[in-house]
């Protein structure tokens, strides 16, 4: 798999930053265009990974109270864990608009190692698991299988804390194989493990669990552990956590490359991924032991991954959609918007901190059906209309403008098409409008350029001016900011504004 | 009309709202957003809606309104027409009597003798030569002064449809969507209509097409959609993408956006079944999109509310010739439709309303043009309308302050009455939608008149709010009755289905208390009605696990 090693075009830098940093921001592109892939890609990932860890929430160590606690106290608790898990949401919503690339790959391994509040509860472990993944994204692919089947939230969603030495839970260690590390079939359709596998690594993972009156930890109780031998991958001995591990990447390490890989380039190329590039990125994952950062820019200055074809192949996951609209704007959403996106994408299938179940997101087409598509236009609609603030908006626009533009309706209802739309705009289906453009045209005639241009370029004009003359547009004009409003949710209402 | 103690306390302000701000603070003495008409009239809805506080978005809702029209099964339409971007009143009913008018418009004033007279003191802009002849036909009503107290928006919202989100930046808070979320009026019918019950043409307006849930309209940005749409039944064409990745996604979202569109199969039969009576000026603008109502109308789709739009009214310079050319199109598009109309007997379930987001400055700028102000006249024409004109003449010398017209219909009244006297609501269903007493405007004439309901019934039922709300396992319907009778509780999830029937007999006067257990129900917004022998009511009910 070659690296692609052309300058990027304009169009290329979008590419980019929609696929690692939820979309572009206002010049962001244009300042990156004419670097290479490696350049670029470099630099955003040394920025994800220097960038401080958000703060630790207040509560992050407010124990539960003890049974002999009054009700009132239990249900204010109950009260401010809710509140605490929705803060949680929203700081992270915030957190993806402001390090975008980082927050991407955290919710990446969301999706990848599931965990759901919905059976952890307390947000105290929410945010511990959150932070696990945050602080992992980047980092060696094994510590963090061992640092994740440790999570307090895992070990309650997979039954962790409940496998114990005499009657041991299977769930952690079959989801370790099946959905963590390998998967059941290897490239060529043989199985990677067997159940005797599943058995007996169910019993070397036994004894780990939490006690939460004292603290929020997670803690290793001999009692609880099998401390026989067993067998699995061939081998035997009285293996506990650490060894199922280790044993796990020495005996499997090509099938577990293999299929992180498929995972990586099937979730930022394209759903149907291409066979050389998730040979290469294994391959990267295999000769670094496991780190994930080289395997990630092995995969992001791959040709494949410039390939034209895959450039907006890809469907917009809710979080991408809504926070792609605040970054395209060049807005960090407060608490109010983002308390709306949080719970704006619920009813388009995705509640973060809660995927529908340990396989997570099907995602890809699954986002887009009848229902979610009028849900998708209408949250759309909300965060250009109401969860924006119309200084914002005309910030954004006059970012958009080219200075010293001699025709800015024109220049602007173009460049703001060609920023938000990720499908060439020679292959977005603009209809023809033909009513013609107002105003005295005689005295104040449109460039020639533009009238013996393309016919998608006239209407998406006509869009913008929707009947003033093209001539009286300035940012300044009384309704500059609704009018800019509108044509940001009629462009979010085009088809291939779903894609990225 | 606009009271400068910006202070006080009722009206939430804001940017533009403080003199400071010049321009637009002119802008804020809109006397009428479009946002505010519609919601007046009980269109503007939200897209999404989060009622009772709740964490669960609901996607698109209804127009309680649609919801009242669907209900009253009436035939009759209203054709709303926007003239987009603010016309001039003043230019357009002309006071050619009154030296002040030439004074403070002394290049772009109407010469008083190329003026259209209507009466002594008014006359028509010259090239209204059509509304001229539907008034002397007595099928066009002039009202003159129509306006609107305490704005509240600074903008213009110039793509507000009844079936889109609330474009407010500033939610007063006891104000239209604070009323409708917390009211009686519900956002769930029983039935999907197969025809919408309102069609929104031009504007570039927001193409939303209702999910599973209150399907009630459609709204097309530009005539050529509907054209396609009523030619193809689809909007977007799947086969205009490349054989590649990203040509088969862009396929597969077109496919999925084209099926969520509904109403194809009506809006097609009637485009096929209908007709034009007339030859029309042109098959473009407000012209082609008139004959295009028509034509529905004729083929029966069966839709009660048509909102068209003619952009391009915002005449801040060269006004003369521009507004003449508008003039001229809005003459021309609405004498052929009403011609249209009259050849069959259309014209009598008819009721055509133009106006305008506000009206324009009386003084003229430096550009031979005006800025935004705030009243203006509206025209209604319609087989039934009583005809000639009705308001007073805001006068040119008292003013508001900033130099604005004042107003004397307020449009809320004339909405009221529309919705009493043309599509026949109950008394109470109309209080329900537009808050606070109107004097009632006489639009029509005493034939054409159909609600006859004098008082509203005192309601036997009083649905008070269920507790918790939002909630997660069980909430309490809690409702009192006047007298004993038969009570029905359905709950229904946002596809209409039937999810629980909670009650089903007579029940003693008093109150009552049901509790709804969710059981294994998905989080998300369900209703809640309650059906007794006279009445029915709805309640959102909103289940976050």
């Amino acid at each position: 798999m070659d690296e692609y090693t052309s300058p990027l075009t304009l169009y290329e830098a979008r590419h980019l930053l929609r696929r690692t940093s939820f979309g572009a921001k206002p010049g962001e592109a244009e300042a990156l265009a004419g670097r290479t892939a490696a350049e670029i890609v470099d630099v955003i990932l040394a920025a994800a990974t220097s960038a401080p860890l958000p703060k630790t929430p207040t509560w992050a160590n407010d124990l539960i109270p003890p049974r002999s606690a009054s009700s009132e106290v239990r249900a204010a608790f109950a009260q401010n864990n809710t509140a605490w898990r929705v803060e949680l949401t929203v700081d992270w919503i915030q957190q993806m608009a402001k390090n975008r690339f980082r927050e991407r790959l955290t919710l990446f391994w969301h999706d990848h190692f599931v965990t759901s509040y919905v059976d952890y509860l307390y947000s105290a472990w929410g945010y511990r698991y959150l932070n696990t993944l945050r602080t992992n994204a980047f980092g060696n692919f094994k510590d963090f299988v061992r640092l994740i089947g440790l999570d307090a939230a895992m070990l309650i969603y997979l039954d962790g804390n409940i496998n114990n030495g005499n009657a041991p839970n299977e769930n952690y260690a079959r989801e370790l194989m099946e959905l963590f590390t390998m998967g059941p079939l290897n490239r060529d359709g043989i199985p990677n493990y067997t159940e005797s596998d599943v058995q007996e690594i169910a019993k070397a993972l036994s004894g780990w669990g939490l006690a939460t009156l004292e603290n929020w930890d997670v803690h290793f109780s001999y009692a609880a552990f099998d401390d026989g031998n067993k067998t699995f991958f061939g081998r035997t001995g009285e293996f506990g956590y650490d060894d199922v591990i280790d044993i796990l990447f020495d005996e499997r390490a090509e099938q577990i490359a293999y299929f992180m890989a498929k995972k990586l380039v099937t979730e930022f190329v394209y759903r149907d991924p291409n066979p050389a590039l998730i040979s290469a990125v294994s391959a990267a994952l295999l000769s670094s032991n496991f780190e994930i950062k080289p395997a990630l820019r092995v995969l992001l200055v791959s040709s494949a991954f410039f390939d034209s074809t895959v450039i907006s192949a890809r469907e917009k996951s809710p979080a991408d959609l809504c926070i792609g609209h605040y970054v395209e704007m060049d807005i960090v959403p407060n608490d109010e918007q983002a308390e709306f996106v949080r719970r704006a994408i619920i009813p388009l299938d995705q509640t973060l901190l809660n995927p529908p179940n340990v396989a997570g997101w099907p995602g890809h087409r699954n986002w887009i059906t009848t229902s979610t598509l009028a849900a998708r236009w209408s949250t759309s609609d909300l965060i250009v209309r109401r969860y924006s603030e119309p200084d914002q908006i005309l910030a954004f626009a006059e970012s958009m403008t080219p200075t010293g533009s001699t025709s800015p309706a024109i220049d602007l209802a173009l460049a703001l098409a060609g920023h938000v739309l990720a499908v060439p705009l020679e292959w977005v289906e603009v209809a023809e409008i033909e009513e013609p453009f107002e105003g005295d045209l005689l005295n104040r005639p449109l460039p020639d350029w533009f009238l013996n241009g393309p016919a998608y370029q006239r209407n998406l004009v006509k869009i913008f001016l929707n009947g003033l003359p093209w001539y009286e547009w300035d940012l300044s004009i009384g309704g500059a900011a609704d009018r800019i409003v509108q044509y940001l949710i009629r462009l979010s209402q085009f088809p291939e504004y779903q894609l990225m | 009309m606009c009271d400068h103690d910006h202070t006080s306390g009722n009206v939430q302000l804001g940017a533009g709202i403080s003199l400071e701000d010049g321009e637009k603070h002119a802008q804020a003495h809109v006397t009428w957003s479009r946002r505010q008409f519609l919601q007046g009239l009980g269109l503007a809805t939200t897209g999404s809606a989060f009622g009772f506080g709740a964490s669960t978005v609901r996607a698109f809702s209804t127009s309680p309104l649609l919801q009242s029209l669907s209900r009253s099964g009436t035939d009759r339409i209203l054709v709303l027409v926007q003239l987009s971007g603010g016309n001039d009143g003043l230019n357009t009913v002309v006071p050619y009597t009154d030296p002040e008018y030439y004074r403070i418009r002394p290049s772009i004033g109407i010469p008083e003798n190329s003026v259209l007279p209507l009466s002594a003191e008014l006359g028509l802009h010259p090239s209204l030569v059509s509304f001229e002849r539907l008034y002397q036909d007595g099928v066009m009503q002039v009202l003159r002064g129509v306006g609107y107290e305490d704005p509240s928006l600074s903008h213009f919202s110039s793509t507000d449809a009844w079936l889109t989100a609330d474009s407010a930046k500033n939610i007063d808070s006891t104000g239209w969507l604070g009323r409708y979320l917390t009211q009686e009026y519900p956002e769930f019918i029983s039935t999907n209509p197969t025809y919408p019950l309102a069609l929104q043409l031009g504007n570039g307006a927001p193409l939303l097409f209702q999910g599973s849930a209150s399907r009630m309209g459609i709204a097309f940005p530009n005539l050529a959609l509907l054209n396609r749409f009523a030619a193809d039944g689809a909007i977007f064409d799947e086969s205009f993408a490349p054989s590649t990745s990203f040509g088969s996604e862009l396929s597969f979202v077109k496919s999925v956006a084209n099926d969520s569109f509904q109403f194809a199969e009506s809006i097609q039969a009637a485009a096929n079944k209908g007709s034009n009576l007339v030859e029309y000026p042109s098959n473009l603008g407000l012209s082609g999109n008139l004959a295009v109502t028509a034509k529905l109308i004729r083929g029966r789709l069966g839709t009660n509310i048509y909102h068209l739009n003619l952009g391009g009214f915002d005449t801040h310079s060269n006004q003369l010739n521009r507004h003449q050319s508008l003039m001229q199109q809005l003459s021309d598009a609405i004498g052929a439709f009403m011609d249209d109309l009259k050849a069959d007997g259309w014209d009598k379930e008819v009721l055509v309303m133009t106006f305008s987001e506000f009206g324009r400055r009386i003084y003229q700028n430096g550009s031979g043009g005006t800025d935004h102000g705030t009243s203006a006249p509206l025209f209604m024409f319609g087989g039934g309308v009583a005809g000639g004109l009705i308001g007073q003449q805001p006068s040119l010398t008292q003013l508001e302050p900033g130099g604005n017209l004042s107003y004397n219909i307020d449009f809320r009244g004339l909405y009221a009455s529309i919705l009493k006297d043309w599509f026949g609501l109950s008394e109470s269903e109309v209080t329900s939608l537009i808050t606070g007493s109107f004097t009632p405007v006489p639009i029509l004439d005493s034939s054409f008149v159909t609600n006859t309901e004098p008082w509203a019934v005192p309601e036997s039922v009083r649905l008070l709010t269920n507790y918790p709300n939002p909630f997660r396992d069980r909430t309490m319907i809690d409702f009192e009755l006047e007298r004993g009778q038969s009570v029905r509780i359905d709950v229904f999830d946002v596809a209409g289905k039937n999810v629980a029937t909670l009650v089903n007999r007579p029940l003693q006067p008093g109150r009552h208390q049901i509790p709804f257990e969710a059981g294994s129900l998905r989080s998300g917004t369900y209703f809640m009605r309650l059906t007794t022998e006279k009445d029915v009511q709805t309640r959102s009910l909103s289940l976050v696990r």
